[in-house]
């Protein structure tokens, strides 16, 4: 009985500690203040950088740097945050849109915007942006993914570059090549060459099933189809179709690099962060990332492979349309402002926006971390960064950018065609069935608009 | 069940008692399902404009390749979580209660504990057992010299739902071990006795005594075993997401894509409601059967 | 009773006792160790991790500790999970125990639906129907409040509460609410100081099944909680899995810290609970 009545006493003053604590917590979000009676005024923001993770994320970073700049500049406005990992907060974004209440600030992916605008969840911002006086800095077609009937609706919040490719030159030259390879012979008979030293050819972690599409397919799909059929496929005007021939090609030769055991064996069942650490730990020659890989493997690759890294692009394709100097990139994400807001707040949080999202962004992260931003900004000495930024800087000079296929093509298709990556990599389905089930989800699509 | 007019109270207290209750869980569980019902009817792409189609949401459910092989994905991994969820429980709990096992409070404790992990927790561990170049699995493998057997195991798509079942199947096994030994230990121990002086050996007398004499909680596992396997999502959200391709792909994840990634909110909520059908559907034919075999042996 | 045994049979009985004590103390062991593993790897550095995931660690590195139990918000997400986990218990048991007790008493009007339609509760795809719950909560009004995330817990416990209380109540004899009734006990005194006592190890049983299913819950405190001040220790967790994570360590830590106050309670009462688990479980 004792035993019993210990128990309770101690379920109560655990009870009652939580409840404390809900009151010590509710109390403390809005204590922050200056201690003024002056009104607090308060912009909600939802995006999904963590600050745990600042030291390996040059879009996070300049985020928080300019979020304290403002915060300083502005100690009364009181700016709530809501950050999450980036598949929960789609999630959740997605859940708040569906009942029409969005934060004041939140990030928009690309292909969220035909949506958002034809469901007035988000406010243009020409507004701002004509009366900006540094509006010409933005780089050409940078607002392309935000545009919607000739307005824009989201600042850009990064200079994305999906499709880059990271070798080790030493692995490469010990197997008789001095750089990257201009033609796909020479990497498959590299491929074979690596393979019989027990080399990873190239790292891919594909299991969250966007890598290979976003970071390998969308600048290899280019090489063959060329721009103006992606441009079509993305008007959704039935001009162009997945299952043309350039395309399956392409698909063709994703599934042969993987028959040729160009990628690690569990490319399926990772994610590209464990599958970098093949490349970062020198087990792996090559690894195809984003743009994001120059700070992670500065973090994270030993010094003796970090010292070999070189850039290159994927080679061109016998009798491609695309052009030989380009790869996937542009804008992929977007700070947008709900459309919900009016007079003195909506001045407030256009204000804030800009002064986010603006030329000083791209000043801090070209700056600071020395890749190109949104907006053009000069550098005159880029020798302060490590060797990696160097050479993407100079690389990024020549390259041509094409459109990322998942942040602008719907996402029931991209859904279709990750899937069918997937499987058109473990060979258990071929190119032109992948291409079909594509198709088909696009004219599904198409019919509605 | 039969009414006590002494201890049955007013209807007011009635009432009182239950209306609470049920008005919170209807407004909880029950209004989103009408609610997922009714928005089944829209052609609705999430935000707020929606357009009225019908029951062409519910209608294309029987067209969609990829919903019926999702189907067959829950049934194939309803099957083998009874067969490995319960038979091995079955097993355990006769075994637990023999005299011939050593150290019993000790095994309930630890086989029970799985039960109260996180689905996330779970899959990370299960993960890291599959894992090509870390895992346990080849670690074994190779130091046992089967290296030829070696492979990145969730790459495989035959094999990838048969591996995500087994730590769904390791995780349950003591929770349903439990509830069977609470059975089996309410069998009059006489019984067994008559049995053993009969000459019945373990396999006979768990095959004549327990099996006909617990089969009433079984039919309560199998239940449950179904329910939750037509609605499991997290653990194969953490392994595999549903890949490679749809090899793992179950109804709840294709419901949760069709809404989240694909943005067919309209369609999405349609599946739900014919995912709760189905299970409806599977469960009472399952129970049917079961009842009906159960009546014949006897 | 080892006695009865024929003596023919003896060899055969302890080979079948070896292997069987063989094979459920492997079973037993499967169970324990990966929490011993995610345990020793939390101590380990980055490095270490990654040269051999399964080995002990060389020395005890408590940084990831360090690091989350100062740099995040952890200890405002473990109060609130503690809050929800307790209030929910109580209210789960309340009233599961309330409609059990009716549903298997009394017979009345639609008692069979009423008992049916709240087991359909367990077979709720929760994931599927998350947009309508959304929707629910914020046009109420009831979204992203302390006390948000006790009504789908509260309601979602209910089924398997009420499953549970009302095939107990059934090996509870009548007669003692009879014999109280008699002695003049009211309504309420017989079902609070009487039954429900004697509803305790079904209750254990109920108890357990909950509390780690509340704390564990991930779904409904990711869409229902937007509040940093509110939110529970699964969200909360999830800076650990962003993008950038390979921190294995850190994460396993992260894991670790969220199971520990569970799994210190599971084996701390581990007698208890079986025995509520054992005397509780469904009777057929």
């Amino acid at each position: 009985m004792k035993k019993t009545q210990k128990a309770i006493s101690l379920l109560l003053s655990v009870l009652m500690a939580g409840s404390l604590g809900a009151c010590g917590t509710g109390s403390q979000g809005s204590t922050s203040g200056s201690g003024t009676s002056e009104a607090k005024q308060e912009i909600t923001i939802s995006h999904y950088y963590i600050e745990e993770q600042r030291n390996q994320d040059a879009d996070g970073d300049s985020f928080y740097a300019m979020l304290e700049k403002y915060q300083k500049a502005h100690p009364n406005v009181k700016i709530t945050q809501t950050a999450m990992d980036q598949s929960d907060y789609a999630t959740k974004i997605q859940a708040q849109a569906a009942v029409g209440e969005m934060p004041d600030v939140f990030l928009v992916k690309g292909s969220w915007f035909n949506n958002f605008v034809s469901n007035k969840l988000i406010a243009p911002l020409n507004e701002i942006l004509d009366s900006y006086d540094k509006k010409d800095t933005y780089r050409d077609g940078i607002f392309d993914a935000a545009t919607v009937d000739g307005k824009i609706y989201g600042l850009s919040t990064q200079f994305s570059v999906t499709s880059l490719v990271f070798y080790n030159a030493k692995m490469w030259k010990d197997i008789g090549y001095d750089k990257f390879p201009d033609n796909w012979n020479d990497i498959y008979a590299a491929i074979k060459k690596f393979n019989a030293k027990g080399i990873t050819p190239i790292a891919l972690g594909n299991k969250d099933k966007w890598p290979a599409e976003s970071c390998i397919l969308s600048a290899l799909g280019d090489r063959y189809t060329g721009t103006d059929w992606t441009k079509s496929i993305i008007k959704k005007d039935g001009t162009a179709k997945f299952t043309d021939t350039s395309f399956v090609n392409a698909l063709d030769q994703l599934q042969k690099l993987s028959k040729a055991k160009a990628f690690n064996a569990d490319f399926n069942s990772i994610q590209n962060n464990p599958a970098d650490e093949y490349y970062c730990s020198g087990k792996a020659a090559t690894t195809i990332e984003g743009f994001w890989e120059i700070a992670y493997l500065t973090e994270n690759a030993t010094p003796d492979v970090l010292k070999n890294t070189k850039i290159a692009i994927l080679p061109p394709v016998d009798g491609g349309k695309g052009s030989a100097d380009s790869t996937s990139g542009g804008c992929g994400w977007f700070m947008g402002m709900s459309n919900a807001l009016t007079g003195e707040k909506k001045k407030l949080v256009q204000d804030f926006l800009l002064s986010m999202y603006g030329y000083d962004y791209s000043e801090y992260v070209a700056t600071e971390h020395g890749l190109p931003a949104p907006c053009n900004v000069k550098l005159d000495d880029v020798s302060k960064f490590p060797q990696l930024t160097q050479d993407y800087l100079k690389l990024m000079e020549t390259t041509k950018l094409t459109p990322i296929y998942d942040i602008q093509m719907e996402g029931s298709v991209i859904e279709t065609m990750n899937s069918g990556i997937q499987q058109l990599m473990n060979g258990s389905k071929d190119a032109k069935t992948v291409a079909a089930a594509i198709q088909t989800e696009q004219d599904k699509v198409a019919k509605k608009k | 069940m039969q009414n006590n007019s002494m201890t049955k109270p007013k209807s007011m207290t009635f009432v009182l008692y239950l209306l609470p209750s049920i008005l919170l869980y209807t407004f909880i569980v029950f209004v989103p399902i009408v609610l997922a019902g009714y928005y089944g009817f829209f052609d609705w792409s999430g935000g707020v404009s929606k357009t009225f189609i019908g029951f062409q949401n519910y209608l294309g459910l029987f067209s969609d390749d990829e919903f019926k092989k999702s189907f067959v994905n829950n049934i194939y991994l309803t099957f083998l979580c009874i067969v490995g969820q319960i038979g091995l429980a079955f097993v355990f709990a006769a075994m637990l209660n023999s005299k011939l096992i050593k150290f019993k409070p000790f095994h309930r404790t630890m086989t029970y504990f799985p039960s109260i992990l996180s689905a996330v927790v779970i899959g990370f561990i299960w993960n890291m057992i599959y894992d090509y170049n870390y895992g346990f699995l080849n670690t074994m493998l190779t130091k046992l010299g089967m290296s030829q057997y070696v492979q990145p195991w969730l790459n495989n798509e035959k094999m990838a739902l048969t591996l995500v079942s087994i730590p769904l199947i390791w995780q349950f096994v003591g929770y349903y071990m439990i509830i069977l030994m609470s059975s089996m230990a309410a069998i009059d121990p006489q019984i067994f006795e008559m049995a053993e002086i009969d000459g019945a050996t373990g396999w006979k007398k768990a095959r004549y005594i327990t099996l006909p004499m617990i089969k009433n909680t079984l039919i309560v596992c199998v239940t449950l075993c179904i329910a939750g396997n037509m609605k499991v999502f997290d653990h194969i959200y953490v392994m595999t997401g549903g890949g490679p391709g749809d090899a793992t792909n179950v109804m709840a994840m294709y419901a949760y894509k069709t809404s989240f990634v694909s943005y067919k909110m309209g369609y999405g909520s349609a599946m739900s409601i014919g995912i709760l059908i189905l299970s409806l559907i599977v469960i009472g034919s399952t129970r049917y059967v079961l009842t009906r075999l159960s009546r014949e042996k006897e | 009773m080892e006695n009865s045994i024929s003596r023919p049979n003896k060899i055969g009985r302890f080979t079948l006792g070896f292997f069987g004590n063989l094979i459920i103390l492997f079973f037993s062991v499967t169970c324990i160790f990966p929490a011993i593993w995610l345990f020793y790897s939390s101590l380990k550095t980055k490095a270490e991790f990654h040269a051999d995931p399964v080995g002990l660690p060389q020395a005890f590195n408590f940084n990831s500790y360090v690091y989350i139990m100062t740099k995040t918000n952890m200890w405002i997400w473990m109060m609130n999970t503690i809050r929800n986990t307790v209030l929910s218990l109580v209210l789960i048991l309340l009233i599961g125990f309330i409609v059990g007790y009716f549903l298997s008493r009394f017979s009345f009007l639609g008692r069979k639906t009423l008992y049916s339609y709240f087991l359909i509760g367990m077979l709720v795809p929760i994931h599927a129907l998350m947009i309508p719950m959304y929707v629910l909560f914020n046009k109420t009004g009831i979204g992203d409040q302390w006390y948000t995330l006790l009504f789908p817990y509260v309601a979602f416990g209910l089924p398997i509460a009420v499953f549970l209380v009302e095939s107990y109540m059934h090996n509870i004899p009548k007669e003692i609410e009879e014999a109280a009734a008699i002695d003049g006990s009211s309504f309420n005194r017989t079902l609070f100081s009487i039954v429900l006592p004697m509803c305790k190890p079904i209750l254990v049983t109920v108890g357990i099944i909950q509390f780690f299913s509340v704390w564990n819950e991930f779904t409904f405190a990711l869409i229902l909680i937007s509040k940093e001040a509110l939110k529970t220790v699964p969200v909360g967790l999830t800076i650990f899995k962003g993008q950038y994570a390979t921190d294995y360590p850190r994460m396993m830590t992260a894991m670790l810290i969220s199971i520990l106050p569970a799994v210190a309670l599971y084996f701390a009462f581990s007698k208890q609970i079986i025995k509520g688990m054992v005397a509780g479980a469904v009777k057929g």
